[in-house]
């Protein structure tokens, strides 16, 4: 084939000017040249105005070996959230990179004066990830948990990353990432809420542990909501994947552990009298998986409606009892009722968002639930069926 | 940079207006010879670091006066 | 010299990929928030008229573009003065598209490099693809448009998990008022923009009519850039749709699939590019022909190389920054535009049929 000299010629240069390309962008940085940072923690500091940021970074100190790979802890203050992560290259010698980061816990403090304006850096910023983590913390400080071992050789805040993607199967805590938290600051129909986090004592060394939420208004801290009371206010939010209920217990009857497999929350509101209502209806599908006492005969229909209705009946009266302390201790809207009312109802909805807080506090709810049991897992019968003649 | 600008259009004359200039096309060659021209002192401007005069706020302001905004 | 023809389905490719340009990253009508899928149906209804006077003024001149009609129609010198504006509104318009561009690069991808070094790659490319015609162009448009065609879809299966379909209500929350200024905004960017492609549509073989080309050129990009709308709005909701400066790449930024599939906003770039590109050439291409006819040039090839360069040192200068970007954008483009998008054609459009109608009856009698 005959290839003339002209697009021969425009092939070495192409070909050059590939390379030239090939070598990395401008500002090009090998990884071993900069700092992983695994989360991080952010208080007040000790001076006026200053915050206090605790950053764990990855380190290969834990060993050749891939899994254990170690971690670290930088603490330093500064004005700003951006003045302390510059800063921060004066202890580790090199920038931080953020990509892996996986969770940010803020202290009580901070949450209470306003978490907006610490975050604001964070979702700024093209380096870090919106996809990340937030918490609040339990404890006197954030530093306190980020700082704590766990006897791990791992970073905690991958730890943290776990517990909180296995949340799903418990359900005491809702899980919220930064860009959730941004938005739901920013809707009047709906008040934030975070996950809590404290340190447990276990054999002398401690541990970090999820349970638990914290409630905001706009983006101050009010209070927590225990983990107990946790998991129905996740009900009212739709945000149940899994997770089980309790019917009794060990020393009543009839000690019955269901398996929440499936959950949808329908939330409507009607008018009613010219008033705003709303109406909750929860659909749980679940398997029974543990069954302690044989006082109810659960294969029957009959006896698996009593248990069905048995549940339902403590679902209602839980998530009654969460709407009553979100309505009375704190006065915010965290299931996003009043959401819903401006997705369904806009033009009503602009005569109540002024004062919402106020009329969701006085707001009527009816909540309905409806339990399935589609199962009993392996046995059809508690383990011991009879009880002995004495 | 400068010199990067020097080369770089040195480079494209040769492959341009060489090429222009073969064609026997006078008329073309001059023009682009023009175009060339302000094209480099463009080039050289940017690369001293000015911009060159934007029409953002000249027609901000023309429609602006013609709207009544 | 080759013919400069392109076939019916490169052009409608060309043309689809053209109003898809920036848009996919900068979004439309974003005035109206929720409802901006509501402003974009109506833009492209006002749309229609533009491309049906486009259709038939290419039908009524056969194997002529805009700069030739412009001169039938207006005569030598309002003719030339007319091919001028065109060709400053192509220059400009590529300048804008490039910039955009750059923007983005500075903002997300690529903070740290000087803007003009990614524009003056992609305009080299635009370059390039013009000096070797409009069939390049086109068959390049149609491997493209596949290109984006399957990465829209995977990206869409990795994003339907975190989709929210109630964010599109309520619907008309804030009232016609924002959903006009939406429409107007999307009709001027980008859908009324496809009348500088008159200049370049002028050897379109096949015998399929105009119309058909340009109307499902039309729609077609207009259904793509809903579609993106819809699934920008699903993911993001209200609060960070307004609030960031590219929507797209925040949308697919959320994507994380079991730890593993996460940061493909990359793909997000690799469909930006393909349609800025294609845009730019075209834009490149209006230009450099209406510069050719302006002058009396043997062949618009001459004056590619050095008005692709002035293009990007225009790009370059345009903007202090990407505030003033968003407001020319939002505020005043839509006016600045309307002359060249509506104005002019419509008078075209009158002046050509009166003259044909004369040569007709001038041929009968």
């Amino acid at each position: 084939m005959l290839i003339s000299l002209q697009v021969k010629r425009l092939a070495v240069i192409l070909c050059s000017l590939m390379v030239l390309s090939l070598t990395g962008c401008w500002n090009y940085r090998e990884v071993e040249k900069v700092t992983t940072v695994a989360g991080i923690a952010i208080d007040k500091g000790d001076k006026d105005g200053e915050i206090q940021l605790t950053v764990e970074v990855v380190d290969g100190s834990g060993g050749e070996d891939v899994l254990n790979v170690g971690s670290n802890r930088i603490t330093l203050t500064g004005k700003t959230m951006f003045d302390v992560v510059r800063k921060m290259i004066t202890q580790s010698g090199r920038r931080l990179y953020w990509a892996h980061a996986k969770s940010i816990i803020l202290s009580q403090d901070i949450a209470r004066e306003g978490s907006a304006r610490i975050i604001d850096w964070y979702v700024r910023d093209t380096e870090t990830r919106a996809d990340i983590h937030i918490l609040v913390s339990g404890e006197k400080t954030a530093e306190a948990v980020l700082r704590n071992d766990g006897g791990l050789n791992a970073p905690l805040s991958f730890k943290i990353d776990e517990m909180l993607k296995n949340e799903k199967s418990l359900s005491n805590a809702p899980v919220m990432e930064i860009f959730d938290f941004a938005d739901t600051v920013n809707t009047p129909g709906i008040s934030s809420v975070l996950p809590m986090i404290y340190l447990t004592e276990h054999d002398k060394h401690t541990t970090a542990s999820v349970q638990g939420m914290a409630v905001f208004d706009r983006d101050r801290m009010l209070g927590t909501i225990h983990a107990d009371d946790t998991k129905y206010a996740l009900f009212l939010r739709d945000e149940i994947k899994g997770g089980i209920l309790t019917l009794g217990d060990y020393n009543h009857p009839p000690g019955i552990s269901l398996e929440i497999f499936k959950n949808k929350t329908k939330v409507k509101p009607v008018l009613v009298d010219g008033q705003i209502e709303i109406r909750v209806k929860t659909q749980t599908v679940t398997v029974l998986d543990e069954a302690q006492f044989n006082g109810v005969d659960y294969i029957a229909p009959k006896g698996r409606e009593e248990i069905e209705k048995l549940a339902e009946d403590m679902l209602v009266k839980k998530m009654e009892n969460v709407i009553h302390i979100a309505q009375t201790q704190y006065h915010q809207d965290i299931f996003g009722f009043g959401d819903r009312i401006h997705k369904k109802m806009p033009k009503l909805w602009k005569t109540l968002v002024a004062d919402w807080d106020e009329r969701f506090s006085k707001l009527k709810v009816t909540v309905e639930s409806d339990v399935v049991i589609r199962g009993t897992a392996s046995t059809k019968k508690p383990l011991k069926m009879e009880e002995e003649d004495e | 940079m400068i010199l990067i600008t020097i080369i770089a259009y040195a480079f494209i004359a040769l492959l341009d207006q060489v090429q222009t200039y073969k064609d026997g096309r006078k008329k073309d060659f001059l023009f682009s010879c023009a175009l060339g021209l302000l094209s480099f002192a463009a080039a050289l401007w940017v690369v001293h670091g000015e911009k060159l005069p934007s029409p953002t706020r000249p027609i901000e302001q023309l429609v602006g006066w013609l709207f009544g905004m | 010299m080759s013919k400069e023809r392109i076939t019916a389905g490169e052009a409608r490719t060309i043309m689809i990929l053209f109003i898809m340009g920036s848009t996919m990253i900068m979004g439309a009508g974003g005035q109206a928030h929720t409802d901006a899928w509501l402003a974009i149906l109506m833009a492209t209804g006002m749309s229609v008229p533009i491309v049906l006077i486009s259709a038939r003024l290419l039908a009524l001149y056969p194997g002529q573009n805009l700069y030739d009609i412009c001169l039938q129609v207006f005569g030598k010198l309002a003719g030339r003065v007319c091919i001028l504006l065109y060709v400053w509104y192509a220059i400009h318009l590529a300048a804008l598209v490039l910039r955009n561009y750059g923007e983005f690069m500075e903002s997300e991808a690529m903070p740290e490099t000087p803007m003009l070094v990614p524009m003056l790659f992609v305009a080299a490319l635009c370059i390039f693809v013009v000096l070797h015609g409009i069939e390049t162009l086109g068959r390049s448009a149609r491997l493209m448009f596949n290109v984006c065609m399957i990465t829209i879809i995977v990206v869409l299966s990795l994003t339907l998990e975190r989709m929210d379909f109630e964010n599109i209500l309520p619907v008309l929350d804030y009232g016609w008022g924002p959903i006009w200024k939406g429409a107007f905004s999307a009709f001027s960017f980008p859908f009324a923009e496809t009348f500088l492609l008159t200049a370049i549509f002028g050897g379109v073989k096949d015998g399929k009519s105009y119309v058909r080309i340009l109307l499902y050129g039309l729609l077609i990009g207009s259904g793509l850039v809903l579609f993106i709308t819809f699934r920008n709005l699903f993911i993001l909701g209200n609060y960070t749709m307004s609030n960031v400066y590219f929507p797209s790449y925040a949308a697919v930024g959320r994507v994380n699939v079991g730890d593993f599939i996460q940061r493909i906003e990359g793909t997000v770039a690799i469909v930006f590019v393909i349609c800025v590109f294609t845009k730019i050439s075209a834009c490149l291409l209006a230009a450099s022909y209406g510069i050719a006819k302006l002058f009396g040039l043997h062949s618009y090839r001459t004056v590619v190389i050095q008005t692709g360069l002035l293009v990007t040192y225009l790009a370059y200068s345009l903007y202090d920054n990407i505030m003033e970007m968003l407001h020319f954008a939002s505020e005043v483009y839509f006016f600045y535009a309307f002359p060249f998008q509506v104005i002019i054609p419509i008078l075209l459009l009158i002046g050509a049929e009166i003259k044909v109608r004369r040569g007709n009856r001038a041929n009968a009698g």
